[in-house]
């Protein structure tokens, strides 16, 4: 599938469709297939991105939770025919279990790792959530569907060689173990044809160090024989993510100041062998983040393909997570009477004019330009905090909220700034 | 340690059974064995609707007239006996199934442990013993068998009903999750026991209270396990009324990717007939289990943590079961290596038709929405 999205991007524009099957559903994938193709054929006219979540036709109604034309370029200016461009369906439905755990001895109580199915219920919507500067998502997503793509083709991996790692780094609070979980939902649902399912391999690093010294170094072979076992699996696509890297792969170099103990340079030798070992298999990507990156032992960063710098949003961003934060209240009811707020893409195209209409969006710019400088976790809990400090009624008006919103941006500004100096 | 555990906690439940079964027929108590006994009726299905009351009775009972003497005789007895405890069960088994009558009869005179012994005891044991000989060729060929590729065929000599193939399956997982010591006590005792003790709540209510609060923890654990056991059970039931079933997979601990145990109960080459030509579910019951304690397939001597259970069933694609999930793409995990049971009808008895692969076409994989933890006292 992603073998042919390479060959024929050159001529023809692919749109990729998300299908949402329900999860008590039977249907026989084909049949959903056929009724989706009939769906795009009947509205076959777009503007960017689209979702459907009602039909008029019945089994799709029974079936189907929602129809996404989804990762289409922002800049549409004008409508897309369907029919001129190759489409991908993706027909998927969600595992509604949690994670279930690893644990790498018998009498372990500890996990030594979170395991999930994917596409897991847990993780829907944070890509549609995260919001950075335009191409880290698809940078990320077309990396991957690269490293497939290469591994199809049987590339010499001694002739041209990719680690399967990626590390993303930057300040707390800017998304980036969501956007390791959302990347993983992402592929595994784009790569369904190719792989029947996915797996996220989330591991608790400081399971991995042991009470024993020269133990520690044997927990991390057995996580990673752990992980092979999954992978042997060719049906699967397996993630692993290791949050916080820093702390299996503390720079080595710091031992010779003698804060470290040897027993940590093993792990850290350890983690180094093991990822070399596994990057044979074609059917993993290990997904690492890291706020520190200076800590982390060159050899590591070496290794990890991709190295992306996750920062703050931009007042852009700001204004995104601000409109989908409104919107969400407004569908709560929580901000009342519900009212029409522009995305970024209208205003400018309007070049931010003043009118009657346009007054609330203009509004809510301000305070996004106020805001720069906040993180991502930041603002997405500010309209709580604007609620729960300024508001004090159970329903309020749009202009009453974005008001208390103002004050809140001040009052964190001003919170911020004491932090800094009682240091 | 399996052995001990399973003493203790069905310690009060045995020595009870053993003095009502003093007040039926004379003739027991002195037996080692007869502990063994009660310990593996305990998990035969078709004494489970009589379990609660005749308990009950035997409670009244022991209240009433027992000797103190053969209560604390067979409780030392109990100790004794216990290294052979699953030994000798497979030993009792195989009597039991021979005079196809339970406990309470008197045709059952105390089967010594060992052969030696068994033929200098009463006639009708030598018969016993006889059968026992005959049987035990194909019974090491079973165990060898099982040991080998975790494998047990069961054939019917006839067909049976969905509803008893509901039974089978139930009780299967009833006594799999005892066996692999997810539960303390057989799920009949455990819900007998939970029943007393919301009785002697209600009794004593101010009392009693106190010391529940101080068993709080454990007696929500064992109410929970019940609860959900008894879910899964019942909407198993309303599956089988819905489709036929032809496999069901119990997972245990991991992820159903990749679980720690993986136990398979095929019952593809049954054949289902309508009418009163079935065998009886009772017969088909105690031939399974006889199979299943000869062939050793679910006794580990590894210490097992409490793991969770999901349960799987392949069902009609269009049953519309709505309490179970179905997982289309799900396959059966190969790098585990599983159990199956396999109960099948013998060709030679029915003229059914028997079922063909394709037909299984369009079954696919349900999961039950809810996991069944364990717990341990």
């Amino acid at each position: 599938m992603d073998g042919d999205r390479m060959e024929v991007g050159n001529q023809k524009q692919n749109i990729n469709v998300e299908v949402h099957v329900k999860s008590h559903s039977t249907a026989k994938l084909s049949e959903v297939r056929i009724h989706i193709l009939a769906l795009l054929n009947r509205h076959s006219m777009v503007f960017g991105n689209y979702r459907w979540t009602e039909f008029d036709e019945d089994y799709l109604q029974k079936h189907v939770e929602s129809v996404a034309i989804v990762d289409v370029e922002e800049m549409v200016t004008q409508p897309l025919d369907l029919n001129s461009c190759s489409i991908s369906t993706h027909i998927f439905t969600l595992n509604e279990d949690g994670p279930s755990t690893l644990s790498l001895e018998e009498d372990e109580e500890l996990s030594a790792a979170n395991h999930w199915l994917l596409p897991a219920a847990e993780f829907h919507g944070i890509w549609e959530s995260l919001v950075y500067e335009s191409g880290v998502k698809t940078q990320l997503l077309d990396y991957v569907t690269t490293t497939i793509y290469f591994s199809d083709k049987s590339v010499n991996s001694n002739l041209i060689s990719w680690n399967r790692v990626v590390l993303l780094h930057g300040p707390p609070g800017t998304g980036k173990t969501s956007l390791c979980k959302a990347l993983a939902q992402k592929l595994s649902i784009r790569l369904s044809s190719r792989y029947s399912y996915g797996q996220f391999v989330e591991i608790n690093s400081h399971s991995l160090f042991s009470k024993w010294f020269s133990e520690s170094g044997k927990l991390v072979t057995k996580m990673f024989q752990k992980i092979q076992q999954l992978i042997d699996d060719k049906d699967a696509l397996v993630f692993v993510l290791i949050d916080e890297v820093e702390s299996l792969t503390a720079a080595r170099s710091a031992c010779q100041a003698g804060t470290e103990p040897s027993d940590a340079i093993r792990v850290v030798n350890a983690v180094l062998t093991q990822l070399d070992q596994i990057k044979r298999h074609s059917n993993v990507v290990i997904l690492t983040t890291s706020n520190v990156t200076d800590k982390i032992d060159l050899a590591f960063v070496d290794r990890a393909d991709i190295k992306q710098y996750i920062g703050p949003p931009s007042e852009k961003g700001i204004y995104n997570i601000y409109l989908s934060c409104l919107e969400e209240l407004m569908k709560c009811q929580i901000i009342y009477p519900r009212q029409q707020l522009f995305t970024m893409f209208e205003l400018e195209t309007m070049r931010f004019a003043k009118s009657e209409v346009s007054e609330h969006s203009l509004q809510l710019r301000s305070i996004a330009q106020k805001s720069k400088g906040l993180s991502g976790r930041a603002l997405r809990k500010l309209p709580f905090l604007a609620h729960a400090l300024f508001v004090k009624t159970p329903t309020v008006t749009l202009e009453r909220f974005m008001e208390a919103m103002h004050q809140t941006v001040e009052k964190q500004r001003e919170e911020k700034a004491n932090l800094v100096n009682g240091i | 340690m399996e052995i001990p555990s399973a003493i203790n906690s069905a310690g009060n439940v045995i020595t009870r059974r053993l003095s009502f079964s003093s007040e039926t027929d004379c003739l027991t108590l002195e037996e080692p064995n007869m502990t063994c006994k009660v310990l593996t009726l305990q998990s035969v299905p078709d004494y489970t609707n009589s379990c609660a009351p005749s308990a009950e009775v035997a409670q009244q009972l022991s209240t009433a007239a027992v000797n103190t003497y053969s209560n604390a005789k067979s409780e030392i007895e109990l100790k004794d006996a216990s290294p052979n405890n699953r030994l000798n069960s497979k030993q009792q088994r195989v009597n039991n199934s021979d005079d196809k009558e339970n406990a309470a009869s008197p045709s059952t005179p105390s089967p010594p442990d060992n052969n030696q012994e068994e033929e200098t005891s009463g006639q009708s044991s030598v018969t016993a013993c006889q059968q026992l000989r005959n049987t035990e060729d194909s019974d090491l060929e079973l165990m060898k068998s099982a040991q080998d590729d975790g494998c047990v065929n069961v054939v019917f000599p006839g067909t049976v009903t969905q509803e008893g193939c509901c039974r089978f399956v139930s009780e299967i997982l009833k006594c799999i999750l005892y066996q692999r010591q997810q539960l303390p006590m057989t799920y009949d005792q455990l819900v007998y026991s939970q029943k007393k003790q919301q009785a002697s709540m209600q009794d004593e209510d101010i009392v009693g209270r106190r010391q529940v609060q101080a068993a709080d923890v454990g007696w929500r654990k064992c109410q929970q396990t019940l609860r959900e056991l008894e879910e899964v059970l019942q909407q198993l039931e309303v599956l089988f009324s819905l489709s036929r079933v032809p496999r069901v997979l119990l997972l245990m601990g991991g992820s159903i990717i990749l679980p720690k145990e993986l136990y398979e109960i095929n019952m593809e080459a049954l054949v289902f007939a309508g009418g009163d030509k079935n065998l009886r579910v009772s017969a088909c019951l105690r031939q399974l289990f006889r199979t299943l304690f000869v062939a050793d397939l679910l006794s580990d001597t590894r210490p097992v943590h409490l793991i969770p259970t999901t349960v799987l069933v392949l069902a009609h694609r269009d049953c519309g079961v709505g309490w179970f999930h179905p997982k289309l793409q799900f396959k059966v995990p190969t790098r585990v290596k599983n159990k199956i049971i396999a109960l099948s009808t013998d060709p030679s008895t029915c003229k059914g038709p028997m079922a063909q692969g394709s037909d299984w076409q369009d079954y696919v994989w349900f999961q039950a929405p809810m996991t069944i933890k364990g717990f341990g006292k």
